[in-house]
């Protein structure tokens, strides 16, 4: 009987990661790597900054046609995974000719969705609207780049990075840009209020328009965006409309699949949100030989500033997640994943990076380059930073908490 | 076992660090430009692991590894 493969739904920086780790750690079964996009692994976070208006609109590559070889990975772009029946082992996927693949392990890497507004999308018709834009995917980047470059007056729904990297982008190319933001500041998810209010300063010194506690009520334009209408009864011309409202996992395809996927019972840490819930080194909790990695993912983190779990959409943490995982399937060391938040942003000319967490005492640095750090500090000791060109600073934090 | 010779493509590099925590002897953070540096051209071939691992942690793609 043939060994069934190690499977990877998804070819994100958390799934292709999984894949080269498993070749360096030796692993030599088969590794079959799904993609739903049809196209070689790309890397997402190049999407929202250079891929907008930077010379070249090709994705950034993952893996090469070579790499793929090289690795000898089953690699099958276009592919989606549709169900999973977890007492045979066995994927169902969206590729007729072959639409039930065993597995000896599989791991998840399936990412997240935009999650949409459709009040948005629909005209008065009923018809969806052009001019309507969410950033994920490499073909969602082409759509935006295309109806950038054409467009005059922008509005961005949502002030987080991938909001504020889009808005920075349009207004370096010279486009009248709003964004429209119902929360208090900008990038609150991330950023402790004294580094957003740094970030809000930035952007409205370099001509963006920032409203914040306001959301967008309406769109004017059938068939295409003309404007749109603030909660404050205010009236903004727009041909271009871009929602970034935040990410959801899409998990969907995995009801009744037996994994733990709203947090109830033993892994219940009072959040509500899908997400595949893991043990501590990222098991699928209540099944056999599934892990989970990347922004699917949610862990018990044994730190103590993570309260009981964490799911994280960060790159740097997405690799280590994979390493990890990767080791346990290869070498069946699973030990406990605890990786240090570290995320950044491009926005202007201006680096934006965090690391650790926020605690109570907050400390603003200048570097001798021109950088800017903001120091989180619990009970004396630091716990995070935030910097704006302070990559050095950053480094430094992010060494002693490591 | 010769060196591995190391290049680290500036135009690309933005100062993410992630080359210094995985293989801290052999990469830096100039304090001046913010980007990465090389502490040292030539790096011997026991460090390769390492090396590797700092080049798949680059954001960037910033980091190509030769044996010299």
């Amino acid at each position: 009987m043939r060994t069934p493969p190690a499977v990877i739904v998804g070819a994100s920086v958390a799934g292709v990661r999984v894949a080269q780790s498993l070749r360096r750690l030796g692993f030599d079964r088969p590794i079959v790597l799904l993609e739903r996009e049809d196209c070689l692994p790309y890397d997402k976070p190049p999407l929202s900054k250079q891929g907008l208006t930077g010379p070249d609109a090709r994705p950034t590559p993952l893996l090469s046609e070579t790499d793929l070889a090289g690795l000898a990975l089953d690699y099958r772009p276009g592919v989606a995974a549709v169900g999973l029946e977890t007492s045979t082992k066995t994927l169902f996927i969206s590729d007729p000719s072959d639409p039930a693949l065993r597995y000896g392990e599989l791991v998840l890497a399936t990412g997240c969705v935009p999650r949409r507004l459709p009040h948005l999308e629909r005209d008065s018709h009923g018809q969806s609207r052009m001019g309507v834009h969410y950033l994920r995917t490499a073909a969602d980047a082409v759509a935006l780049r295309a109806a950038l470059a054409t467009s005059r007056q922008v509005v961005v729904v949502g002030a987080g990075l991938i909001g504020a990297e889009v808005a920075a982008s349009a207004c370096s190319a010279a486009r009248t840009v709003t964004i429209v933001e119902t929360g208090q500041r900008m990038a609150g998810r991330v950023l402790a209020p004294a580094p957003a209010q740094h970030l809000l300063d930035l952007h409205r010194a370099r001509g963006v328009r920032v409203e914040l506690d306001t959301a967008v009520d309406a769109v004017t334009g059938d068939g295409c965006v003309t404007g749109v209408g603030l909660s404050t009864g205010e009236m903004i011309e727009a041909d271009l409309l871009v929602v970034g409202v935040g990410a959801v996992p899409d998990l969907g395809w995995l009801a009744g699949s037996g994994l733990c996927l709203e947090g109830t019972g033993a892994a219940s840490h009072s959040h509500t949100e899908t997400a595949i819930y893991c043990d501590a080194s990222l098991r699928a909790l209540g099944v056999e030989d599934v892990w989970a990695v990347g922004d699917v993912a949610r862990w018990p983190h044994p730190h103590p500033e993570e309260s009981g779990s964490a799911r994280y959409e960060h790159w740097a943490s997405a690799r280590e997640q994979a390493a990890q995982v990767a080791a346990a399937i290869a070498h069946g060391v699973a030990a406990p994943i605890a990786p240090l938040p570290y995320l950044w942003s491009d926005q202007f000319d201006v680096h934006v990076q965090h690391v650790g967490w926020r605690g109570p005492d907050v400390r603003r640095v200048e570097t001798p380059n021109g950088g800017v750090l903001f120091e989180f500090r619990r009970e004396g000791r630091i716990v995070g930073a935030t910097g704006f060109n302070a990559q050095g600073a950053v480094l430094g934090v992010r060494r002693g908490l490591g | 076992m010769t060196d591995l010779h190391i290049e680290i493509d500036l135009d690309l590099c933005n100062g993410y660090g992630n080359c210094v925590i995985a293989a801290p002897d052999v990469f830096d953070l100039d304090p001046e430009t913010n980007l990465a540096v090389l502490r040292t051209p030539r790096v011997s071939p026991e460090r390769r692991a390492a090396v590797e691992e700092a080049a798949m942690d680059c954001p960037v793609q910033a980091i190509r590894i030769r044996t010299a």
